[in-house]
């Protein structure tokens, strides 16, 4: 999630509405708990990209249903 | 201070990457343990097994070269699952089916003592890396190689 994010950095995550563009904690089955951009909301679920195209693919993430999302984050240290 | 102070609470960790993105991918390393292959068939048959010495070489060969045609595998896996992405393969359609065949091939090498099938999963090796430096914009020239068996190799012209 470089610029944006540093391996390290500490955010605060909060429950909000949630946008295009925004940055999201989220529970993946796979690959943990992640930290992604949202590049398109669904009826019931977000897809969610990284900032870089090293980052796993928005095909490889899936649609990440509404309620795996943790919350956005409104801070970044 | 901040950091200290937050290091103290209960914060949880999340990642941003599921993979290291260390970007250093180069195919010649696969290359070189498909030539590494050949080189150690050539070495195999001229090997005598008539003294413990000779089998105990032998079977050092014959270890090795299984253990480069593994390599070879997972080298070209990890181009193929890591850095080949939807934009290269509309480019190149044919990455999957190549990448499979020298998957084979790399298993054909390490089941047999068959020179063939390892001249044939250089090329295929070399093919790939064609087309990696392609989806890079980096032209490539073939080369034999400078040391024994002297196969032709892909070489990328960073000077270009």
């Amino acid at each position: 999630m470089l610029p944006f994010l540093r391996a390290g950095d500490y955010v605060l995550v909060v429950k909000r509405p949630l946008k295009i563009g925004d940055v999201v904690v989220a529970r993946h089955p796979q690959f943990g708990e992640i930290i992604k951009r949202i590049a398109a909301i669904n009826s019931s679920s977000y897809e969610l990209v990284g900032d870089n195209a090293e980052s796993v693919s928005m095909q490889q993430i899936g649609a990440v249903p509404a309620e795996s999302i943790v919350g956005k984050v409104v801070l970044a240290i | 201070m901040l950091k200290r102070l937050l290091d103290t609470l209960p914060i949880k960790t999340v990642s941003a990457h599921c993979d290291i993105p260390c970007k250093i991918y180069d195919p010649i390393s696969a290359q070189l343990a498909a030539i590494s292959v050949v080189r150690f068939l050539d070495i195999l048959n001229e090997t005598s097994q008539d003294d413990d010495a000779g089998r105990a070489t032998f079977s050092r060969l014959v270890a090795e070269k299984e253990a480069h045609a593994e390599k070879a595998k997972h080298n070209i896996r990890v181009i193929w699952g890591d850095y080949i992405k939807d934009p290269q393969l509309e480019k190149f359609p044919e990455l999957h089916s190549l990448t499979h065949s020298i998957m084979m091939l790399g298993s054909k090498c390490k089941q047999s003592l068959d020179r063939s099938a390892a001249e044939e999963l250089l090329e295929k090796v070399n093919q790939f890396a064609e087309i990696f430096w392609k989806t890079k914009d980096v032209a490539t020239y073939r080369a034999k190689a400078p040391y024994p068996p002297a196969l032709e190799m892909v070489y990328p012209d960073l000077k270009g």
